[in-house]
């Protein structure tokens, strides 16, 4: 619903930091430039071997970490737990980032880019990455429609905003399910790539990806919730309260996850790859002891859950636990089965900070300008009450 | 009809590449600069332009030191995972067991062929715009008009023999059982990564060939559809089980509302 309280232009807040990402964008944009001229060749250090490189990877984190979005909107908005209404949209603007931050890096990465839409007319059904395709595809434009739901607040236009309002329950429950199935086929994956590290390639892979991104969500908005606290002068202890019972919710999913990591390795007899002493099995251990179970108990002690230091290094924990995860599965883990070494180019680190700049940009932009870190508006919460909405014009 | 396929007995392999000069004139594949190594592989490795490579190997035997050569290039899987993970159907698995790039025009570039391939025997075109891949076709314009691939007619000694997949693998096990002495009891391609077309004997370890023995030993897109046939049935279901708890925790929500 229109809300009238928005009286002042858009804006965007200049500060010389700001001011640097927005010229670090521009060097972006000449790289970005120079791949769709000239192509993969000359612009990365891919090679037969190392042939998913850092563009593609970046796909898997960022969608990992944009996991904190279908969790907290089940929560919030299936469930109905009001606890959780006013954190429900950073949650899905960090996630909807995310996306766009997954989708563009994928239009970077292949290398006919513009055969983009083919997998739409040509079904590859019988391929894992099909499934991911259409269920990202579809889950993004989905996010766009429930972000529009936020935008047609401040911006005044009743018809839209009303075809938005109908259409969200449908929304949420399609929009649920889409990265139920794509965050497990972003892992199901690797089942096909099986050289990599037997501590890793598992044929549960799929569920590993599945709930490492739900747990990882509550570290997610409980960081990005400080973090925009921080930058915009509010009380960070005022979301406690939506925030604790949230990342016991996380937590509750870590102790799952590490019960069946434990499970998988003792059914496939694998524990002696863990205990190797490779880089693979070190990375191994260091991504369950140090970013698993040690941001676990802290979840779980409540002298720590209740403190914002401790809430927030937790949570910084559990988020690096999972870009780590990511990285083993498609880098640590991948080396022994090749002869060659990649390290990714400048031009590819670029491509690589800009796209995470850029969607860092868009959600200050979003937060200074739409009604986000207020959580659900007032009008909307007052609706779940069987309140018809008014639409107010001016 | 029975698949096709090639048997390379290594101990006849006297290293002439043949082979490699015969693919290259056939599929009109440009002469690339190569470097010097310390063996005489060459070019060092396969790429865009050389499809398949000779590899050379010192190996340790009878207290001697001894060369042996194999023809490497795609093994034409009788299950290919390139085929089965490529999303726009770019490959196409034929009757008589070739695995072919049949469509490069629908080709995307997400390279997820070549990061899935058991054997990492595709090759990229990284100098190019647009690049797409190149992989051993097992010379398909050729089988269909009734001729053997182009490197098994080059080759002089032998050690590539074309015929039906079953009939080679019948006669690989006769060459080995007759003589156990010669032969290292292993036929690569029987079971790695659910059987190849391409089948290899050698009278030394195929580890020490440089072949992968690390692979995968079973079918892999029997596991990978397995996962996948699995998700038209999540897709319906899921949402209406949202749906579901949706309405229920609404009333209640609702209830609750007018409760105070």
């Amino acid at each position: 619903m229109y809300d009238e309280r928005y009286t002042s232009r858009f804006g965007f807040r200049m500060t010389p930091l700001r001011w640097a990402m927005f010229a670090f964008m521009v060097l972006f944009l000449a790289v970005a430039g120079y791949r769709f001229v000239f192509g993969l060749g000359p612009v990365t250090n891919l090679t037969d071997q190392w042939t998913w490189g850092l563009w593609k990877y970046l796909v898997f984190p960022a969608v990992a970490l944009a996991g904190c979005g279908y969790g907290t909107v089940f929560l919030a908005h299936v469930l109905h737990i009001r606890a959780f209404y006013p954190i429900v949209r950073v949650a899905m603007v960090v996630s909807l980032m995310g996306y766009s931050v997954a989708m563009v890096g994928l239009l970077f990465d292949i290398t006919v880019y513009y055969n983009f839409w083919r997998p739409f007319a040509y079904w590859g059904y019988t391929s894992i990455l099909f499934e991911v395709l259409w269920c990202m595809t579809l889950y993004w434009t989905i996010q766009i429609l429930e972000f529009g739901h936020i935008a047609f607040e401040r911006i005044d236009a009743p018809i839209i905003y009303k075809a938005l309002d109908k259409a969200m329950p449908v929304l949420i429950c399609v929009g649920i399910m889409l990265p139920t199935l794509h965050q497990a086929s972003l892992g199901g994956l690797f089942i096909a790539t099986t050289q990599l590290h037997p501590a890793w390639w598992s044929l549960w892979i799929p569920w590993f990806f599945m709930i490492s991104s739900l747990m990882v969500g509550p570290a997610v908005v409980a960081f990005s919730c400080w973090a925009l606290c921080r930058i915009y002068g509010k009380k960070f202890e005022e979301l406690m309260p939506s925030l604790n019972p949230l990342i016991l919710v996380g937590a509750a999913l870590m102790i799952f996850y590490t019960v069946l990591k434990v499970w998988d390795l003792t059914a496939r007899g694998a524990w002696g790859y863990v205990f190797e002493g490779t880089l693979q099995g070190n990375m191994f251990l260091l991504e369950h002891i140090v970013f698993l179970l040690v941001p676990l108990v802290m979840f779980l002690t409540p002298s720590i859950r209740n403190s914002v230091g401790g809430l927030v290094t937790a949570s910084l924990l559990c988020g690096v636990g999972v870009v780590l995860n990511r990285t083993n599965v498609m880098f640590t883990g991948m080396a022994p089965a090749y002869t060659h070494s990649y390290f990714p180019s400048w031009m590819e680190w670029v491509g690589f900070a800009g796209l995470l700049v850029g969607a860092l940009l868009v959600i200050l932009f979003f937060v200074e300008n739409f009604k986000i870190l207020e959580g659900i508006s007032d009008a909307e919460e007052a609706k779940d009450s069987a309140v018809s909405p008014v639409t107010v014009q001016g | 009809m029975g698949q096709y396929g090639v048997l390379v007995d290594v101990t006849k392999c006297i290293g002439c590449r043949g082979c490699q000069t015969a693919c290259k004139n056939w599929n009109d594949l440009p002469a690339v600069k190569t470097t010097f190594t310390a063996d005489w592989t060459n070019p060092p490795e396969m790429n865009f332009n050389n499809i398949t490579l000779v590899g050379f190997h010192t190996i340790e035997k009878d207290d001697k030191v001894q060369w042996r050569a194999a023809k490497v290039q795609c093994f034409h899987c009788l299950e290919p995972t390139c085929f089965e993970v490529c999303f726009v159907h770019a490959y196409n698995k034929t009757p008589e067991g070739a695995v072919v790039y049949a469509n490069p025009e629908i080709c995307v570039g997400c390279r997820y062929c070549q990061l899935a391939c058991p054997f990492h025997n595709i090759q990229m075109k990284w100098d190019e715009v647009f690049s797409r891949v190149r992989k051993c076709s097992f010379c398909y314009n050729r089988l269909v008009e009734g001729l053997k691939p182009a490197c098994v007619t080059t080759c002089p000694t032998g050690a590539l023999k074309f015929g039906k997949r079953d009939e080679l693998l019948q006669e690989a096990k006769e060459r080995i059982n007759s003589n156990p002495d010669k032969y290292f009891n292993h036929i690569y391609g029987e079971k790695e990564a659910g059987g190849t077309s391409w089948l290899y004997i050698s009278d030394v370890p195929f580890e020490d060939l440089g072949f992968n023995t690390d692979v995968f030993q079973k079918s892999i897109p029997k596991y990978t559809w397995k996962y996948m046939k699995k998700a038209p049935i999540l897709a319906v279901s899921l949402p209406i089980f949202f749906a579901a708890l949706y309405a229920y925790t609404k009333r209640r929500a609702e209830n609750e509302g007018h409760g105070h």
